[in-house]
C-alpha cells in the first residue's frame, strides 16, 4: 500500500513486537462515504456501551424524532441513548445483541417512519467565550461541556465504548492530548475516511476537547499508510490556524493504534501495569469520537449513527456508510447488495468476533463489518500442539510471553497466568497470527481473564454470605442470650417476691401468734379471775 | 570449676531462649486455627449444610480434623480440586450421597400464595428473607445463595427454586476445544 511521505513533527519511538498482516484497506477506502437506505426497523442495545445497561424512558407505541432520548443512563458509568431516526417505537424486548456470546439482552425496537425528522437540537452556544481568560467562566463551561457530551450519549468510537464523560472528568496535571488515527487493524477505513472528509470537524473536536484542559499539547497519532488522511489533516490546521497541532506519523506496524501502544510510539513512555494514561498526564481520544463531540457541542447533535466500514470479499459495494445504530446486519448485507457471506465479522479480523447471526443491530462501538467469503480469513486451519518455538513472545506487543499464558490457560492454572501479567494482555491477537500452530492463544486468555473475573465475582459473593451468616449466628446467639438474661432475672424477681411475700407472712404468724398468745393469757387471767370472784 | 562455668552458661541461655519462647508466645498469638479459616474461604459459604454440618465453618474445622473434602455439592469439583491442592490430599469424586453439583439458582417465592407463616425466614442461614407474620414474605435475590433450606419448612409449598439465566455479565469465554478434531472412520 501506499505510504506518506509527510515527515513527522515529533520523535517517533517504538514499541516491541508488532506483525504486518495484509492490510486490506484499499477494498473500502477509494469510494467516497455513502448512506444506505433505511432499515424495516432499528434494534437499539441498551448495553451497547461499557458499564451499565441504560435504562428505557419511553414505551411500547411511542413517537420518537431522531435525536430524542429513548434510554437514561443508569449511574455515571453508563450512557444516554437517543433515536436515530424518527418513527414509532414498537417493542422493548430481549433480543440477540452483538457480542460474543450470542445472549439475548434488552433493546429498544423503532419502525421508522421514513420521515428522518430530527428533534430540537441544543449545541451549547457561544463556543467562542470557552476560552475565556476568567477562571471562573472557564469552570463553568467545562462542566457545561462535559454536560454536553453526557447528555448526547458520546462514548469512545475506537472500539471500547467507554464513556466519554468519565475519561475527561480528570482535570488536574494532564498535559498532552493524543488523538488516535493510527487506525493499524487491516480491512478497517472508517477513520481514515472521516479524516479525508471530515478533518476540519475532527479538528474543532479535538480543540473543543483541549479547552477542557489548561495549557494542554495536541498530537495527532497516524500510521504512514493514510496519506490522503494526512493531506487533509494538515490543509484541515491550516485553514483552521491550529499550529500547534502536531502530527507524530508512526510506521504502519499492527497493534499501533492500541491506546498503551500509541502512547509509547508518541512518548517513549510505558503506561506501566495497573495504571491509566492519565497518570502519565496523558488523554486519548479516537477521531471518530471527536468528530461526535464536536457535532454534539457545536450542532447539539447526540450520537445516533457513526462511521461504519463494510468491506470483506462477500461485500459487493465496500466502502463506508453512516449507520444510524441499531441497524440490523443483514440490512447491511442485502442493501450492498452482498450474498451468502461466509461469515459476518464484527469488527477487524484480529481482534473482530464473529456474530451469532444477522439480526442484531449495530452499535457505537462497530466500526467495520466484515462480510468474508469462503477461506478468506483463514479461521478454519486446525489447531496442532505448540512446538514451543517462541514467535509468539517475538510478537507481542506488550512484552508478554504469549506462551506461558496459553499453558497456565489451558491447564486452569490461572493464579499463574495472572503471576505472567496476563491481564496486561490487550487481546490484539498478534500471537495467534504468527503461531504456525494455529493455536487459538486469545480464545485462551480470553476464557482466563473472564474465568478469573467470573471466580472474583463469586468470591466476593461468598464473603458476603458468609458475613451475613455469621451476623445471623451472633445475632441468634444474642438473642438467646437475652433471653436467658430476662428469664433469669424473673426467676430472680420472683424468688425475692417470694421470699419477700414468705417474710410477711412470717411476721403476720408471729404477729398473730403474739396475739393468739395474748388472748390466751387475757382468757386465761379472765377465767382466775372469774374463779376468785367465784370464790369470794 | 570449668563445670560450673559450663552449668551457669547452660542456665542463662535456658532462662534467655524460656524467656525470649514466652515473649513469642504471647505476642504472635494465633487467633482461632488459620488451616480452618482458609479452608473456609475455599468452601462457597452458600450454608446449606448438605455436608451434614450446620453451615461451612463448621464442616471447615471437619475437615481440618480429618473429614473427607467431597462432601460439598455446592462447590463442586473445583472445590474439591482447591481444598485436595490446599491440604495436600488426593482428588476424589463428589460424594453423590450428599447431592450434585447445580447450576446457580435462587429462591422465588409465589407471593400471592404465601400466607406469611415465618418459617422461611427461620430457615434462611442468611437473612435473605424478607417479611413479617401473617405478611407477604419475599426473597431478596442478591443475597439468596440458592442453599434450599426454605423450601422444606414452607407449609403450602410456594418457595420454587429458580435457575439464574445466564446473562451478558455472567457469560465467560470458553476453553477452545481439544486440537486436533476426531474424524469417524468406517470399516470396510
Amino acid at each position: 500500500m501506499e505510504r506518506s511521505n509527510f515527515t513527522s513533527e515529533i520523535a517517533i519511538f517504538e514499541i516491541p513486537g508488532g506483525v504486518h498482516p495484509e492490510e486490506h484497506k484499499l477494498q473500502s477506502n477509494q469510494a467516497e462515504i455513502r448512506r444506505l437506505p433505511l432499515a424495516d426497523e432499528l434494534v437499539i442495545n441498551l448495553k451497547g456501551q461499557a458499564g451499565n445497561r441504560s435504562l428505557p424512558v419511553v414505551s411500547v407505541g411511542d413517537k420518537v424524532l431522531k435525536g430524542q432520548m429513548i434510554a437514561e443512563c443508569d449511574g455515571v458509568f453508563s450512557a444516554y441513548q437517543h433515536a436515530p431516526t424518527s418513527g414509532e417505537v414498537i417493542a422493548i424486548e430481549k433480543r440477540t445483541i452483538a457480542h460474543p456470546s450470542g445472549l439475548d439482552d434488552l433493546c429498544i425496537v423503532i419502525k421508522p417512519d421514513g420521515e428522518d425528522t430530527w428533534a430540537e437540537l441544543s449545541p451549547v452556544e457561544n463556543l467562542e467565550d470557552l476560552s475565556g481568560k476568567e477562571l471562573s467562566g472557564k469552570e463553568l463551561s467545562r462542566e457545561k461541556i462535559l454536560a454536553q457530551i453526557f447528555e448526547k450519549g458520546i462514548v469512545g468510537l475506537g472500539g471500547a465504548s467507554f464513556p466519554s464523560h468519565i475519561k475527561l472528568k480528570q482535570k488536574d496535571n494532564i498535559h498532552t492530548l493524543i488523538i488516535n488515527a493510527a487506525e493499524c487493524e487491516p480491512y478497517i477505513t472508517c477513520d481514515d475516511k472521516l479524516l479525508q472528509e471530515h478533518a476540519e470537524e475532527v479538528l474543532k473536536g479535538a480543540e473543543i476537547i483541549s479547552k477542557l484542559y489548561h495549557d494542554i499539547k495536541i498530537i495527532v497519532g497516524i500510521e504512514d499508510n493514510k496519506p490522503k488522511a494526512i493531506e487533509a489533516l494538515d490543509s484541515a490546521r491550516k485553514s483552521l490556524e491550529l499550529d500547534s497541532i502536531k502530527l507524530g506519523i508512526v510506521p504502519t506496524k499492527y497493534p499501533s493504534g492500541g491506546e498503551k501502544q500509541l502512547i509509547q510510539l508518541l512518548t517513549g513512555q510505558e503506561v506501566p501495569h495497573g495504571k491509566l494514561p492519565a497518570d502519565l498526564g496523558l488523554v486519548m481520544h479516537n477521531v471518530g469520537t471527536c468528530f461526535a463531540i464536536y457535532q454534539a457541542i457545536a450542532l447539539g447533535k447526540p450520537l445516533v449513527e457513526r462511521l461504519v466500514t463494510l468491506t470483506g470479499e462477500a461485500c459487493q459495494e465496500p466502502g463506508n456508510y453512516w449507520i444510524p445504530f441499531g441497524t440490523p446486519v443483514h440490512h447491511l448485507v442485502t442493501a450492498t447488495g452482498s450474498t451468502n457471506p461466509k461469515r459476518l465479522i464484527m469488527g477487524g479480523p484480529m481482534m473482530g468476533y464473529e456474530l451469532p447471526n444477522d439480526q442484531v443491530g449495530i452499535v457505537k462501538a462497530t466500526n467495520c463489518i466484515i462480510m468474508s467469503a469462503d477461506g478468506e480469513l483463514g479461521m478454519d486451519k486446525t489447531a496442532l500442539p505448540c512446538i514451543r518455538c517462541g514467535k509468539c513472545m517475538d510478537a507481542c506487543p506488550a512484552s508478554l510471553l504469549p506462551q506461558q499464558l496459553y499453558w497456565h490457560a489451558q491447564a486452569d492454572e490461572f493464579d499463574k497466568a495472572e503471576e505472567y501479567d496476563l491481564f496486561d494482555c490487550i487481546e490484539c491477537g498478534a500471537c495467534a497470527y504468527v503461531c504456525p500452530s494455529h493455536i487459538p492463544l486469545v480464545q485462551y486468555y480470553r476464557y482466563a481473564k473472564s474465568t478469573i473475573r467470573n471466580n472474583r465475582i463469586e468470591k466476593s459473593k461468598a464473603e458476603k454470605a458468609r458475613e451475613r451468616h455469621e451476623a445471623r449466628q451472633e445475632r441468634l446467639e444474642r438473642v438467646k442470650r437475652e433471653k436467658a438474661e430476662r428469664h433469669r432475672k424473673a426467676a430472680e424477681a420472683r424468688k425475692k417476691a417470694a421470699a419477700e411475700a414468705g417474710k410477711k407472712d412470717a411476721k403476720k404468724a408471729a404477729v398473730q401468734a403474739a396475739l393468739a398468745r395474748v388472748k390466751a393469757k387475757k382468757e386465761a387471767q379472765k377465767a382466775t379471775d372469774d374463779n376468785q370472784d367465784g370464790e369470794s | 570449676m570449668d563445670l560450673i562455668t559450663a552449668v551457669i552458661i547452660l542456665a542463662v541461655l535456658g532462662l534467655i531462649f524460656g524467656g525470649v519462647l514466652g515473649f513469642a508466645s504471647i505476642k504472635f498469638k494465633v487467633e482461632g486455627d488459620p488451616i480452618v479459616e482458609q479452608i473456609d474461604d475455599i468452601l462457597p459459604q452458600t450454608q446449606c449444610g448438605q455436608c451434614g454440618y450446620p453451615g461451612c465453618k463448621p464442616y471447615a474445622e471437619a475437615i481440618a480434623n480429618g473429614d473427607e473434602i467431597n462432601k460439598c455439592p455446592p462447590g463442586g469439583e473445583a472445590g474439591v480440586k482447591a481444598l485436595a491442592d490446599l491440604l495436600g490430599r488426593e482428588v476424589i469424586p463428589l460424594d453423590e450421597e450428599r447431592g450434585e453439583e447445580k447450576r446457580p439458582s435462587v429462591a422465588y417465592i409465589r407471593e400471592d400464595e404465601c400466607i406469611g407463616c415465618t418459617k422461611c425466614i427461620q430457615a434462611c442461614p442468611v437473612d435473605a428473607i424478607l417479611g413479617a407474620p401473617k405478611l407477604m414474605h419475599t426473597v431478596i435475590i442478591d443475597e439468596c445463595t440458592g442453599c434450599d433450606l426454605c423450601v422444606e419448612p414452607c407449609p403450602v409449598d410456594c418457595i420454587d427454586m429458580i435457575e439464574l439465566p445466564q446473562t451478558i455479565s455472567t457469560w465467560k469465554w470458553q476453553q477452545p476445544e481439544q486440537m486436533i478434531p476426531i474424524k469417524q472412520v468406517e470399516a470396510n
